[in-house]
């Protein structure tokens, strides 16, 4: 009933040895279908998101948790003599509010591998909290957006991936959607990465996107 | 005659979607949805709202049960399916139902039980009259395709 390349809990294989060999080192050589892996745990969640990206011409594959998603990348510790160099993920889209393991942990667990740390991790949110923007811009998250995700969304996500060959595009500043901003991002991205500073300063300053004209709602809540 | 019915569809959808949006029930995350179905996925957006009427009574069934329950006291695990229920209905631009389930979290934050039965009353209503919309839309839908084919018999033939 659903388009084949939905992956469910049963259907996730991991690619075989005689696949293209390729390093997934995050960077994107242009000529192929950027790869995306799309983690939600809502099905109506996964639909959407499946859609926008094969809309987009990106090869998806969905799973529907993080645990599915580690599973995916090779990174759920179980021994394999193979390693995984034959995936070529290009982007890794999560959702943060996930049953099990969070977005956020997620994020963490990825950008701890060696093998998939410089892959671009965005996160996905219906909650606007900025401690937890915070928290996963600090991470590592190459942006954290807000629900609901839009086509617009992922075609400035899939611009900002295939224009980094090392020239910085000069990042947009924070969209404003009705009466709240929906896209934080830290810029440029190699910032966000190597950066040892404890707090992030989301007032002025050369390297901050956020828009200030309209400060997001502070909720208390988490 | 039966092209003259889908003009006239048409225009009953277009209404129909018109008084959905002024009413704040659907939102433009809902148009999104309608731009993402195409020949290649032609039935893209029943589709997905049929999922989320089948996850949206679930949870309706779970947050009644939970209710009811005279020894309730498990507010988290509410706010669990309330997020849940949040999240789909923003994705689809089901915009009311979404903004009940916001004022049922904040009585379910404050353990406020009557509160909660509240609103549990108010999303069902709103549930239902989203979803006898979109029932509607969707016959109107299938009535459209259905005279637009009769309307080019000379493409029928060709089946011959």
């Amino acid at each position: 009933m659903f388009s084949g390349d939905m992956a469910t809990a049963g259907e996730i294989l991991r690619r075989s040895l005689t696949d293209e060999v390729g390093v997934s080192k995050g960077s994107f050589s242009g000529s192929e279908e950027l790869h995306v892996l799309a983690v939600d745990d809502s099905f109506v969640d996964r639909k959407v998101i499946e859609r926008l990206l094969k809309i987009s011409s990106c090869k998806v594959t969905v799973v529907e948790s993080g645990s599915r998603a580690l599973q995916y990348l090779g990174l759920d510790g179980e021994k394999s003599s193979v390693g995984f160099n034959d995936l070529k993920i290009n982007l890794i889209m999560t959702d943060y509010s996930m049953p099990g393991m969070t977005g956020y942990e997620l994020l963490k667990k990825i950008k701890e591998s060696s093998a998939f740390r410089e892959i671009p991790v965005v996160i996905m949110s219906s909650e606007n909290i900025l401690t937890r923007i915070d928290r996963c811009l600090e991470e590592g998250a190459e942006e954290y957006i807000i629900k609901p995700v839009k086509l617009s969304d992922v075609k400035r996500i899939k611009d900002v991936i295939m224009g980094g060959d090392g020239k910085q595009k000069k990042r947009r500043s924070v969209r404003k959607r009705g009466r709240e901003d929906r896209i934080y991002s830290l810029s440029p991205s190699s910032l966000v990465q190597s950066s040892s500073s404890p707090a992030f300063d989301f007032l002025p300053s050369p390297f901050s996107t956020l828009s200030l004209s309209k400060r997001p709602k502070l909720q208390t809540r988490d | 005659m039966l092209g003259w019915g889908v003009d006239r569809l048409r225009a009953d959808m277009s209404r129909l979607l018109a008084i959905l949006f002024h009413q704040g029930v659907l939102d433009e995350q809902f148009l999104q949805l309608q731009q993402l179905q195409d020949e290649s996925s032609p039935n893209f957006v029943s589709e997905v709202v049929n999922i989320y009427f089948h996850e949206s009574e679930k949870l309706l069934r779970n947050l009644r049960g939970l209710l009811l329950d005279r020894e309730f006291s498990d507010y988290k695990k509410m706010g669990i399916h309330l997020n849940q229920f949040m999240g789909s209905s923003s994705s689809i631009g089901a915009n009311r139902v979404r903004n009940v389930c916001v004022a049922f979290r904040a009585a379910s934050e404050q353990n406020n039980r009557a509160g909660c039965l509240r609103a549990l009353e108010l999303l069902e209503h709103e549930y239902c009259y989203l979803k006898n919309k979109l029932h509607e839309l969707f016959q109107m839908e299938q009535q459209r395709v259905l005279a637009a084919g009769a309307r080019y018999p000379l493409q029928q033939q060709q089946q011959h």
